[in-house]
């Protein structure tokens, strides 16, 4: 049995799908987390499979992952639909269950944060609803579990029995004509396409372009549809689109009428408001932002970040030097001794050093995320990036940004126009992902020891602010046109739970403790390898002589104008492009130092400028390989190239102006 | 050499085989960046690939 959730953008749907599967998916107080069609089984039961889908406010789909909602409803046939709705914007959810119950499938709808509804003082009448509706009405809480196996034995009792939501009108008038005169016509079509004539043809009367390629409808009959739709349209003095949603609010609003009871004030709704006055306020509401994201980050590379840090790189050392020691007395080869304390624990130990770094930065941001915070945070950049060519919409990949480039570049799927999709993709990389953070903190820590974590915030400034820069050009010469407009739905403020936020956290230290452990461990053996032997294989004495620096020298010279033209930089360059915290990791391993002891050994290999030169490369040339594959993914292989040469030409120029600029000022 | 310094190579062998098979079987889509599935934005077209195979075979 196989059973789908639908439902609006931050419903609550894959807070559901996690209690009923026992899964661990993200899930966020902003919409549009959801961005794929998620599958997992139903704990209780093994043969029910509950497939999560991506939030949709209708089944006329603008961007690709609506799209994806709305082809598994209509072509893969579900055995079940749970149609969540928010029990606090009940109106705008009705609005997609009208639709729903017209794909003819057994249907249950679970209205979502009663929790929020009691506390809000809002009654609503599930069984007048139910009546008016014909479908089973479950007042759950996913967040807290209740009412969730209610939910589960209705919608499996109905799938049992195949009952399927009967055969309504929700209208009347010359709305309720044309669709049943379209709904005959078509009548055929829809049966041989297996999609319910009265659905097939109000999507045909929206002009449903996709439902009009599967009815493959004939010319006269395309003729007589259109002249119903005329004659609707004339006597209505509507459009097409506007007759039928005003025909479905107008539905909404009587069984509301009589199913819901709504307090003078909203208390939930009102505290928002105050909040909102404050956080969104025309004037304020930037620099607010800008505030809250400098104290983030102020709080996690200057306080309590970093010192977390320092005390682990300190433990981890210790552990090195024990280590060592005991090698030693064993009387363990000096090469085998170098392989683990040099190898496995400078390459893997530099990178784990920054785990407490990491834990702080997106323990603060997801508190932000799932207080309701960073929908706002898109309405109030909206104003602001709309003048270099984007949307509000925009912010939110960028913001994941700063977590991973992949997932951001996967979040531009939420963006309903091309023309932004691709700019933001383009745009996201700018961002700092938490793998550039460690080769931040090293420099940072070597060479500008006193303003550690304002070199830190101006490495993310300067990304930003070259992202407005290469906004700007692209709106003059590339994406020419203008953004679509901005609409979003912004959630009640919550507090944040303590599952999101573990979770979010979870997730985020498993990656990169993952990476730590995989990626990193690999490329610090293998730079180990080339730097311990020398092309006939024997060891080396001085790493001068190193495959690595054979290697390295052949590239080196490219850098040379940037001021970082030596042979271990330009490793960890090419190293870097597999996962940025290799960059670290191949310093470690190439000067046989620990964290804590990495500052001295660094300072011979740069001065100050060419450290900040290195520093202003990293964070422009081209985006992990997994990121590439990303952009490989979404926009093809020629924008892949693109980016990547795009980003590395940026770097280079930005490196070379700067060391340039720096010697010449003296 | 003696026989713990061929030990030592040994596992550390061992471990860079089993994190290369680990790398190797996540390598599509970009797994070997997000590898936590529930965070995985193309976690829902990975279980399509497994009906796939499975239909396959």
């Amino acid at each position: 049995m196989i059973l789908a959730l639908a439902g609006n953008q931050n419903s609550g749907k894959t807070t559901l799908f996690n209690q009923l599967t026992g899964s661990n998916q993200r899930v966020g107080n902003f919409p549009g987390v959801t961005v794929d069609v998620k599958e997992g089984i139903y704990r209780a039961d093994k043969s029910i499979k509950i497939v999560d889908l991506p939030g949709i406010y209708s089944l006329s789909p603008y961007s690709s992952e609506e799209i994806l909602t709305r082809d598994f409803l209509i072509n893969k046939h579900p055995d079940g639909i749970i149609n969540i709705i928010d029990g606090t914007s009940l109106e705008r959810g009705l609005y997609l269950s009208m639709q729903l119950l017209l794909l003819n499938i057994p249907m249950v709808i679970a209205i979502n944060m009663m929790d929020e509804v009691y506390a809000n003082g809002i009654v609503i009448k599930t069984d007048v609803l139910s009546e008016f509706l014909k479908v089973p009405i479950i007042p759950i809480s996913a967040n807290k579990n209740e009412g969730t196996t209610d939910l589960m034995q209705a919608i499996t009792g109905l799938v049992s029995n195949r009952c399927s939501p009967p055969k309504q009108d929700f209208c009347s008038g010359a709305v309720h004509r044309t669709l049943h005169a379209t709904a005959h016509i078509l009548e055929d079509h829809a049966q041989r396409a297996n999609v319910p004539a009265s659905f097939a043809a109000v999507k045909i009367i929206e002009g449903d372009e996709p439902m009009m390629k599967d009815l493959a409808l004939g010319k006269n009959e395309k003729d007589m549809i259109e002249h119903g739709i005329v004659e609707m349209e004339n006597e209505l003095v509507l459009d097409r689109m506007a007759a039928i949603a005003d025909m479905r609010y107008q539905y909404i609003e009587d069984i509301c009428k009589k199913a819901v009871v709504r307090p003078k004030v909203d208390k939930h709704h009102a505290k928002t408001i105050k909040i909102d006055n404050i956080l969104t306020h025309k004037i304020l509401g930037i620099p607010i932002f800008l505030s809250i994201m400098f104290f983030i980050f102020w709080l996690t590379f200057g306080v309590i970040g970093s010192f977390l840090s320092d005390l682990l790189s300190g433990a981890i050392d210790a552990l090195a030097i024990i280590v060592s020691k005991g090698l030693t007395s064993f009387g363990i080869n000096p090469v085998v001794e170098s392989l683990v304390i040099d190898g496995v624990f400078a390459g893997v130990g530099s990178v784990l050093s920054f785990v407490p770094t990491i834990i702080v930065l997106f323990f603060l941001l997801s508190l932000l995320e799932d207080s309701g915070y960073m929908a706002r945070v898109a309405f109030i950049m909206d104003k602001l990036l709309r003048k270099i060519g984007l949307s509000g919409k925009s912010i939110v990949p960028m913001l994941i940004g700063f977590g991973c480039t992949v997932p951001a570049i996967m979040a531009t799927r939420t963006l309903t126009s091309d023309r932004d999709k691709k700019m933001t993709v383009f745009l996201t990389p700018f961002m700092s992902c938490s793998a550039k953070l460690p080769i931040y903190a090293v420099f940072a820590m070597a060479f500008f020891t006193q303003y550690r974590a304002l070199v830190m915030i101006a490495m993310y400034l300067i990304g930003i602010l070259l992202a407005v820069v290469a906004a700007l050009i692209s709106k003059k010469f590339v994406f020419k046109g203008n953004p679509i407009p901005f609409v979003m739905e912004l959630p009640n403020y919550r507090l944040p739970t303590v599952k999101n936020t573990m979770l979010l956290l979870w997730e985020k230290t498993k990656d990169f403790i993952t990476r730590a452990f995989t990626i990193i461990f690999i490329a610090s053996i293998v730079i180990w390898f080339l730097n311990k032997f020398d092309i006939r294989f024997n060891v080396v004495q001085d790493s001068q002589d190193s495959i690595l620096a054979v290697i390295g020298s052949l590239i080196a010279p490219v850098f040379t104008p940037l001021g970082f033209g030596n042979w271990m930089a330009s490793t960890a360059l090419i190293t870097g492009f597999m996962a940025k915290e290799a960059v670290v990791s191949t310093f470690a391993v190439l000067l046989s130092t620990g964290m804590e002891n990495m500052s001295v050994p660094l300072a011979t290999v740069f001065s100050p400028v060419s450290a900040f030169s290195f520093l202003l490369f990293t964070l422009l040339y081209t985006p992990c390989v997994a990121a590439v594959a990303a952009v490989k993914r979404e926009l093809g292989t020629k924008s892949m190239f693109v980016v990547v040469l795009l980003q590395t030409g940026l770097a280079y120029t930005i490196a070379l102006v700067f060391y340039q600029l720096a010697m010449f000022l003296g | 050499m003696k026989l713990i310094d061929y030990v030592i190579i040994a596992i550390v062998a061992l471990v860079v085989s089993l994190v290369i098979w680990y790398l190797v079987k996540n390598r599509k889509k970009g797994c070997s960046s997000c590898n936590t599935c529930s965070a995985c934005p193309y976690s829902g077209q990975c279980s399509d690939e497994k009906k796939e195979k499975e239909q396959k075979n």
